[in-house]
């Protein structure tokens, strides 16, 4: 093969038709499905963020939440999501029109968070997890986020997001642990986690 | 063995040419390698760190930098970014030159572009670390850290045409098709994803599409080539004989280019992408069985009558340690693609065992090998010490057996337990901690053997140690060529 | 430059390497070729007809249109589906809980007693400690009112009622309807005094758990 032109074109072929196959046909096939309203309930599928949730999804990827957490839930041929109770149904491309980024993982170190808000639909949970998450999760290897969260001195009333902690996590009398606002967007963002509503190509029954 | 008549020039002549290629590469190849092993020693740090957060996740978390989140991915963009990439910049470089058989001009583009792309590496870690990570895993850096690295690598590229045409007329090697290859698709894999991911985001399920495109083939169109560009020059050169056969060269390299190119789909197999896209990867990855056996019979056919010369030479150690765990890593990364054993694999530490396999055993050991051989031709020195290559080399390829071992078969039992939806969640948590403790620990053996080349390289720059007539041998030399 | 003060390592070298001529082997063409043609059977069964609203890869999609859907009408078999997806990360998949941290339906005396009490605990949640099977459980339980209608509720304890060892009868969702409207205006979960002082009425549909343990009176 001496031929520098000829190593040079097909060099640029293949990639080219991997680049047009992989990358333009699925732009052009389903990266540009919208979101569609419910005949039943009138509710926009999938439900857009709230502003604070929104904020919350920087969190999210500032924390590095994905290398631990899917948020995928795969069909009854593939694996156990479905019988684990992570999903009413298996997760589709207009689930996650909204998302940018993406946060779809690829490890569950922890388990999949596609549906977590209805799961877990307690803020007061998530917040008590996230700042301890082996007081609610016995032998989790989840990493504390306690900087998430401020220990400030009581000024008149005790606020009312301070966290009701026990044990060795409680502040000192006169104290209380309250969750930043990041930490409260983050939360808001995990509740907002429920992908459970029907699509017309992902029936829940 | 039938072989293409060999030029016959004078050896004299010959080793003249060789001497002032050399010579020219100094400046730019010894930056190139330095920097690769700087990064090398800090993402070898993150790893470190991460793999302890897994089993203690108390450990060091009250700070929002070193959280396990932004750790793990610290360490995978200092090694690919930091320490792989400039690694196989400097080999593509040297590889270049000598197979242009003409000396190494244009410094000046290349030394701006080790300078920019470290430049890059750094603001890149340091905004992972301060939470503006991307979290689009193998595309952490923020956009005005990725142009630093995009400008770096077009100067490589352009400087890599520029030596092609100042080239002597001749046979194009089969090394040289490969870093031709990597060095076009590389800028236009990393442009075209940081564009539709990073600065106009594209729809969230082709994001991923995207990004899993970019994942793998950051591996398969970027460092395997050079790996495999390496090994094509090392194997022969050192055992002078010719490869085996040119057909199969041939063969391997466009399999290659048309297959590897569609993989990427399979890392969403049962994910929220369509039927076809998923099956079109897995065939892919399939099908890439095709360039892996024909490179492993090429490499094997060569090797075949001197595989005691394994005993002697670094640089042929490492490579063939490298070329060898290629094919493993390749048939092993075929079958993860299948539906029936990527929905036991998928999501667990499993897929981390095969990208250390990849990652490591194949392409850093090979660079290695490169470096053994490059390095004491740029600084006209040998080596200071064959204990220090024979420590990295044992404790390199233990702890990378290790690591492999015990993350493949704790990620089969995680998997074959998520599979079972009667085993509570945290149950699997707890039963996988022994295998990530054995992984802890494996990686720091592969800590200490890279000590041992940082100081092997640091020694050798400074020309520390005696003047050796010959070369730094490992065993007892039946050959005396390395 | 001289040849004597060019470095050792050069003298010492081969030349560049060369190719050789070996043919690839026959054996080897024929296997490629077998990949080859897997690759077009492989790609016929599992592309989905290349739609981009295919996402099973069992579906052979070749001018396939989507189907209306059908519906699942065994309340037991949908019951199962809302409970897994909705109540097993806690409560696990075998009724079992966590031990120490969420308690077990499998033989509790709340599932198994006044259904009263059952759908009160499922609409509104649960805080604080909470007695059951004689551990003391300490956690958070969330209300369901607002995300579960009266015939999901009823399909969900009609089927923890019956499943595992428990044997208890079914619950039907005028009876969870019946119950929301009495706590329409509670918004915190309840606490253990609050639930032992609900009436451990009947609820119509589940006249027959009289048969099951019934929940004891003080703890």
């Amino acid at each position: 093969m001496n031929r520098a032109a000829s190593l040079f074109l097909g060099i640029f072929l293949t990639f080219t038709f991997a680049w047009v196959g992989l990358v333009l046909v699925p732009y052009f096939q389903f990266g540009r499905v919208t979101d569609l309203v419910s005949e039943d309930t009138g509710q926009t599928l999938p439900p857009p963020l709230s502003g604070l949730a929104q904020r919350g999804h920087e969190v999210y990827a500032a924390q590095g939440c994905v290398y631990c957490h899917s948020q995928q839930v795969r069909g009854e041929t593939q694996g156990s999501d479905l019988a684990r109770g992570w999903g009413a149904r298996r997760t589709v491309a207009r689930d996650y029109i909204g998302e940018r980024p993406h946060f779809l993982g690829t490890m569950r170190t922890g388990p999949d968070l596609s549906n977590i808000g209805r799961r877990q639909s307690s803020a007061e949970w998530h917040h008590k997890h996230l700042y301890h998450p082996q007081t609610v999760s016995p032998g989790s290897i989840m990493p504390a986020f306690r900087y998430l969260y401020t220990l400030r001195k009581i000024a008149g009333e005790p606020s009312a997001d301070a966290l009701h902690l026990d044990g060795a996590d409680a502040p000192p009398p006169g104290w209380e642990i309250v969750p930043t606002p990041d930490a409260k967007a983050l939360v808001a963002y995990l509740l907002s986690l429920d992908r459970s509503y029907a699509l017309p190509e992902a029936p829940t029954d | 063995m039938t072989s293409f008549p060999a030029p016959t020039p004078s050896a004299q002549a010959d080793a003249l040419d060789r001497a002032a290629i050399d010579a020219s590469c100094r400046v730019p190849v010894l930056l190139f390698f330095a920097s690769a092993n700087f990064w090398l020693f800090f993402g070898s740090i993150f790893a470190l760190l991460a793999s302890i957060k897994l089993t203690n996740p108390e450990f060091l978390t009250d700070s929002a930098w070193l959280t396990f989140g932004r750790v793990r991915p610290a360490h995978l963009n200092a090694v690919a970014y930091g320490w792989a990439s400039p690694a196989a910049i400097g080999v593509a470089i040297w590889l270049m030159a000598r197979l242009c058989r003409a000396p190494l001009r244009h410094a000046r583009i290349l030394i701006a572009a080790a300078l920019l792309w470290n430049l890059g590496v750094a603001v890149g870690i340091g905004a992972i670390l301060a939470g503006q990570s991307t979290s689009v895993e193998w595309l952490e850096f923020p956009s005005y850290a990725a142009i630093l690295l995009f400008i770096g690598y077009a100067f490589v590229t352009v400087w890599a045409l520029l030596m092609f045409r100042e080239r002597r007329p001749g046979h194009v090697y089969v090394s040289q098709w490969y870093i031709f290859g990597a060095l076009f698709w590389f800028p236009w894999l990393y442009g075209v994803t940081n564009l539709m991911l990073i600065v106009w985001p594209v729809q969230g399920s082709v994001q991923a599409i995207i990004n899993w495109w970019y994942g793998h083939n950051v591996l398969g169109l970027w460092f395997t080539p050079i790996a495999i560009a390496s090994a094509y020059y090392m194997i022969p050169k050192i055992l002078g004989k010719p490869i085996h056969s040119y057909y199969l060269s041939i063969l391997g390299f466009w399999a290659l280019a048309l297959f590897y190119s569609w993989n990427g789909g399979h890392h969403l197999i049962g994910g929220p992408i369509p039927s076809w896209v998923q099956s079109a990867s897995i065939i892919a990855s399939v099908m890439m069985l095709i360039p892996v056996i024909a490179t492993a019979i090429n490499f094997h056919m060569t090797m075949v009558g001197s595989f005691s010369a394994l005993r002697t030479s670094p640089a042929l150690r490492f490579t063939v340690f490298g070329a060898m765990s290629y094919t493993i890593v390749s048939v092993q990364g075929s079958s993860m693609a299948l539906r029936s054993l990527n929905k036991i694999t998928h999501f667990t530490h499993y897929t981390i065992g095969h990208s250390h396999l990849g990652m490591y055993a194949f392409f850093t050991m090979t660079m290695f090998g490169a470096m053994y051989y490059i390095i004491p031709r740029l600084v006209r020195w040998e080596w200071p010490s064959a204990f220090l290559i024979k420590a990295h080399f044992w404790l390199a390829a233990s702890g990378i057996a290790i690591m492999v071992v015990s993350l493949t078969v704790g990620g089969v039992l995680q998997g074959l337990e998520l599979a079972d939806p009667k085993i509570p969640f945290l149950d699997i948590v707890v039963r996988t901690r022994p295998w990530l403790h054995a992984r802890s620990g494996s990686g720091a053996f592969l800590f200490m053997g890279q000590l041992a080349f940082l100081l092997s390289f640091i020694l050798i720059l400074l020309r520390a140690g005696r003047r050796r007539e010959g070369p730094t041998l490992l065993g007892d030399a039946a050959s005396r060529r390395s | 430059m001289d040849v004597a003060k060019a470095h050792g390592a050069l003298l010492r070298e081969h030349t560049e390497p060369r190719d050789g001529a070996a043919p690839v082997p026959l054996w080897l063409l024929t296997f490629f070729l077998a990949l080859a043609f897997w690759a077009g059977g492989y790609l016929f069964f599992y592309s989905g007809g290349f739609r981009g609203d295919v996402f099973n890869e069992n579906q052979i999609a070749w001018g396939y249109t989507p189907p209306s859907a059908g519906k699942a009408k065994d309340p037991i078999t949908l019951g199962k589906r809302l409970y897994v997806a909705n109540c097993a990360s806690c409560h696990q998949v075998t009724g079992l809980g966590q031990p120490g941290v969420y308690p077990p339906l499998d033989g509790s005396h709340f599932v198994n007693g006044p259904s009263s009490r059952l759908v009160a605990i499922v609409l509104n949640g649960v805080t604080g400690p909470l007695k059951v099977d004689n551990t003391v459980f300490n956690n958070n339980m969330p209300a369901w009112k607002g995300l579960l209608k009266d015939e999901q509720i009823a399909q969900i304890l009609t089927y923890v009622r019956q499943e595992w060892s428990n044997q208890s009868a079914p619950i039907s969702s005028e009876s969870v309807a019946a119950q929301r409207a009495k706590w329409t205006t509670r918004a915190d979960p309840l606490t253990e005094p609050e639930i032992l002082a609900i009436p451990t009425e009947e609820l119509p549909g589940a006249a027959s758990a009289s048969a099951s343990p019934a929940a004891p009176a003080a703890h």
